[in-house]
C-alpha cells in the first residue's frame, strides 16, 4: 500500500445550487401543470391558499435537496485518480483513475458566462449512464487545475506511440488550426435541408399551444386573409421561405458558432457554441476513422462535412454534433487541413479505380432494387409505370456512377477508401482502428477476378465499412497491408 | 518480417454428423410446429390464405432439411479453414461464397470454449473468440485441440500486452 497524503477535499461553488434549481424550474413548471390540472378537477382556484402552499412546499423540498447534494459533494485530486463523495444520506464514494479518462469537456451556458465559471464533464468511457462525472460550476482556475492534473498522467502512456521526429516537427507556434466563418454556415445553411425543419418546429408549436389555446380559428382566418389575392399568396409565400431560410442559419449557427480546432502534438480541442460555449479535447490517437460526405446540393458546391468515429462515443443526444470535426468545409480545404491537424492521417493521390467488369456484380447484387420492383410496379399499378421506369433508370444509374468514380488506397498508416455516386462518401481508416478485416468472394466475383474487403472499425458500437468488387489481387494486398509490419 | 500464410488447419470429420443430427431435430420440430399449427387452422377454419402459407412453409423446410442433411454439412467442413500464429488468427470458409477473416491477436478480448449436449457426445467444442464488436467460432473442434488453442491465444495476447507495456515503459524511460 502507499501511504495516502492527508489531501485537502472541494466543493463545488456555492452558484451551483441557484444553477441547478435553474435547471429544476423545468421540473417546476411541468408541477405546476400538474397541480393546476389537479385543482381544475376538485374546481378549487390554484391562486388561493392551497395552491400557494403546494408550489411553496415544492420550491422549498427541491432547495433544501439541492443545498443537502451541494454540502455533501466533495472532490479530491489524488496522485492516481480522482476521488468524488456525494450523497447526504446514502453516502457515495466514486474513485476514478486518471489513466481510465477518455476525455473531458468544458462547457459555459450563458449562467456560466455571468458568474465566471465553468463546468467539467469527465468521460470514463464505460457505456454505463452514471460513468461520466459531472463537476459543474468550477472557478477557471480549478478548472485549469482539474485539467492539468489528468492532462500530466494521461498523454505519459500515448507517448511510446508517437515518433518521436514527428514530435518535434508539430510543435506548431500557432495552435489555432482551423476557424469557421459566418458565411461558410450562411451558405451551408441555405444550401442544405436544414430550412425545411422550420415547418417541423412550426407544427410542434403548433401542437403544444393548441393543448392549451383554440388555435383552429387563428389559423384559418390567417389562411383565408392569405388567399385572398394573388399577390397575398406570393408575399405570404415569400414570408414564409425567408422565415425558414433564416431559422434554417439559426439553426446551424446556434450549433457551430465559434467552431475552432487547435491542436497539440497529442490531442486536439474543439471549441463551439454561441450562447453556451463548450470545449473538449480528444487524444488523436482514439480517433479510429475519419468519414467525409456531402449531401445534395452541397456536392454540387464541394461542400462537406467531416467526421470522426472514435472508441469511445459521448452521449446518444450530442453523438451527431460532438463527432463532427469539420461542420461545412470545402473539399480541397479539408483535404488541405487533415494532414496538419492529424498527421496519421495522409492525403493520397494515387488512388486505385474499380475496373469495369464489377459493373456485373453490381447490377447482379441491385437486381431486385432496379428490376424486382419496377416489375412488381408495371404489373399491379399500371397508372405508376412512369415510376417503374424512373426507379429502374435510377438504379442502374447510381450503380454505373458508383463503379465510376469509387476508389480506394492504403498508405503505411490509413486505408482509404470513396464510395463515389450520387452521395459520395469517404472514409480514412487507420490500421491500430481496424478491428478485423474480411475478404470474401462470390461465385461470380470469382469468375471475374474481383473480391469484396470488408473493415471493421474499432468502436462501439462496431462500425464496418465494406469495399465492394475491387480486384482481387488489390484486396490480398490490402490484407498484408493489414497485418504484416516490418 | 512477418509474412500472412494460407490458413491451413481443418474442423473435426464428426462436424458433418453433428451439423446433420442438429439440423435434423431443428427441422422435425418446425415441422411439427407447422403441422400442428395445419390442424388448428383446419378445426377452426381460418381463412384460406393461411393454409397456403403453411403448406409453402412446409415445403420450403423439408426442401431446406434435405440440402442441409446431405451435402451443405460435407461442404462446410471440407471448406473450413483456420490458422493462429503470432500475429493473427485466421478463418476461411466457404467455396462459393468464399470469405476470409482476419483477427490481430491484439485485438481479442476473450477466447473461451462452449460444448453442447450433442457436441459433447462426439467429444467436439466451439472456441469462441471475442473482439470488442463480435464473437467468432471455430466450430466442432475436438475437445483436447479446442483446450490447446485457448491457452495458445492466452499466451500470445497476453505476451502481446506484456511486449506492448514493456515498450511504452522503456520508451517513456527514454523521453523522460
Amino acid at each position: 500500500m502507499r501511504q495516502e497524503k492527508p489531501m485537502t477535499s472541494f466543493k463545488l461553488h456555492p452558484a451551483w445550487i441557484p444553477y441547478r434549481f435553474g435547471i429544476a424550474m423545468k421540473e417546476f413548471v411541468f408541477a405546476a401543470f400538474l397541480i393546476s390540472f389537479l385543482f381544475r378537477r376538485l374546481s378549487l382556484p390554484l391562486f388561493s391558499w392551497y395552491g400557494y402552499t403546494l408550489l411553496g412546499g415544492f420550491i422549498l423540498v427541491r432547495l433544501i435537496g439541492l443545498v443537502l447534494q451541494w454540502k455533501h459533494f466533495t472532490y479530491q485530486l489524488k496522485e492516481h485518480e480522482l476521488l468524488i463523495e456525494k450523497g447526504a444520506f446514502v453516502t457515495e464514494k466514486k474513485q476514478i483513475p486518471y489513466e481510465r479518462i477518455q476525455g473531458i469537456t468544458e462547457y459555459e451556458s450563458l449562467f456560466h458566462r455571468l458568474s465566471g465559471l465553468t463546468s467539467l464533464v469527465i468521460e470514463t468511457g464505460s457505456t454505463d449512464s452514471d460513468a461520466d462525472v459531472r463537476l459543474e460550476m468550477l472557478s477557471k482556475q480549478e478548472a485549469t487545475q482539474i485539467k492539468e492534473q489528468i492532462e500530466s498522467i494521461v498523454p505519459r502512456q500515448h507517448e511510446a506511440e508517437a515518433l518521436p521526429e514527428v514530435a518535434t516537427t508539430l510543435l506548431a507556434p500557432n495552435p489555432e488550426q482551423y476557424a469557421i466563418q459566418f458565411k461558410e454556415i450562411v451558405l451551408a445553411s441555405l444550401t442544405s435541408l436544414s430550412p425545411l425543419f422550420f415547418f417541423l418546429v412550426l407544427y410542434s408549436v403548433y401542437q403544444e399551444l393548441s393543448r392549451f389555446l383554440d388555435l383552429d380559428d387563428i389559423v384559418t382566418s390567417l389562411v383565408t386573409f392569405s388567399t385572398q389575392s394573388n399577390m397575398m399568396r406570393v408575399t405570404m409565400i415569400g414570408l414564409l421561405t425567408i422565415l425558414a431560410l433564416g431559422y434554417g442559419v439559426f439553426r446551424n449557427y446556434r450549433l457551430y458558432a465559434g467552431f475552432r480546432i487547435d491542436a497539440n502534438q497529442q490531442s486536439i480541442q474543439i471549441e463551439k457554441g454561441w450562447e453556451s460555449v463548450t470545449r473538449f479535447s480528444i487524444p488523436k490517437d482514439r480517433i479510429q476513422a475519419l468519414t467525409m460526405r456531402s449531401r445534395f446540393i452541397h456536392q454540387l458546391l464541394g461542400i462537406s462535412q467531416v467526421k470522426m468515429i472514435r472508441s469511445i462515443d459521448f452521449e446518444q443526444r450530442d453523438k451527431n454534433t460532438f463527432a463532427v470535426l469539420f461542420p461545412f468545409i470545402h473539399r480541397s480545404k479539408a483535404l488541405d487541413l487533415i494532414p496538419t491537424i492529424l498527421p496519421d492521417f495522409p492525403m493520397i493521390t494515387r488512388t486505385l479505380t474499380i475496373p469495369r467488369q464489377a459493373i456485373i456484380v453490381k447490377l447482379c447484387r441491385t437486381v431486385l432494387l432496379w428490376a424486382g420492383v419496377p416489375i412488381c410496379l408495371w404489373i399491379m399499378f399500371p397508372n405508376l409505370r412512369f415510376l417503374a421506369v424512373l426507379i429502374c433508370f435510377a438504379g442502374i444509374t447510381s450503380q454505373i456512377l458508383s463503379r465510376r468514380f469509387s476508389t480506394c488506397t492504403t498508405s503505411p498508416t490509413v486505408l482509404h477508401f470513396h464510395q463515389g455516386g450520387l452521395a459520395p462518401l469517404t472514409y480514412w481508416m487507420r490500421r491500430e482502428g481496424i478491428e478485423r478485416l474480411e475478404l470474401s468472394e462470390s461465385y461470380v466475383q470469382q469468375r471475374l477476378g474481383l473480391a469484396t474487403v470488408t473493415v471493421t472499425l474499432h468502436a462501439t458500437p462496431a462500425k464496418e465499412v465494406r469495399i465492394t468488387d475491387i480486384p482481387i489481387d488489390w484486396a490480398k494486398q490490402c490484407q498484408r497491408w493489414y497485418i504484416e509490419r516490418s | 518480417m512477418y509474412e500472412l500464410k494460407e490458413p491451413t488447419q481443418t474442423i473435426s470429420q464428426d462436424a458433418v454428423k453433428v451439423w446433420r443430427l442438429t439440423d435434423a431435430l431443428v427441422s422435425t420440430s418446425v415441422m411439427f410446429a407447422l403441422v400442428g399449427l395445419l390442424f388448428v387452422d383446419t378445426y377452426y377454419r381460418w381463412s384460406s390464405w393461411i393454409g397456403i402459407v403453411l403448406y409453402v412453409l412446409m415445403a420450403v423446410t423439408i426442401i431446406s432439411a434435405l440440402i442441409e442433411c446431405t451435402v451443405l454439412p460435407v461442404y462446410r467442413q471440407k471448406t473450413w479453414r483456420y490458422e493462429i500464429d503470432a500475429q493473427c488468427i485466421q478463418l476461411k470458409h466457404g467455396a462459393f461464397m468464399r470469405t476470409h477473416l482476419i483477427i490481430p491477436i491484439e485485438k481479442i478480448y476473450f477466447v473461451k470454449i462452449s460444448q453442447g449436449p450433442l457436441s459433447k457426445h462426439y467429444g467436439l467444442a466451439t472456441v469462441k473468440i471475442g473482439t470488442i464488436g463480435y464473437v467468432h467460432d471455430i466450430p466442432f473442434l475436438p475437445l483436447a485441440q479446442a483446450t490447446s488453442i485457448t491457452q495458445r491465444i492466452t499466451s500470445l495476447s497476453d505476451h502481446m500486452s506484456r511486449e506492448e507495456r514493456a515498450n511504452a515503459t522503456g520508451k517513456t524511460n527514454d523521453v523522460l
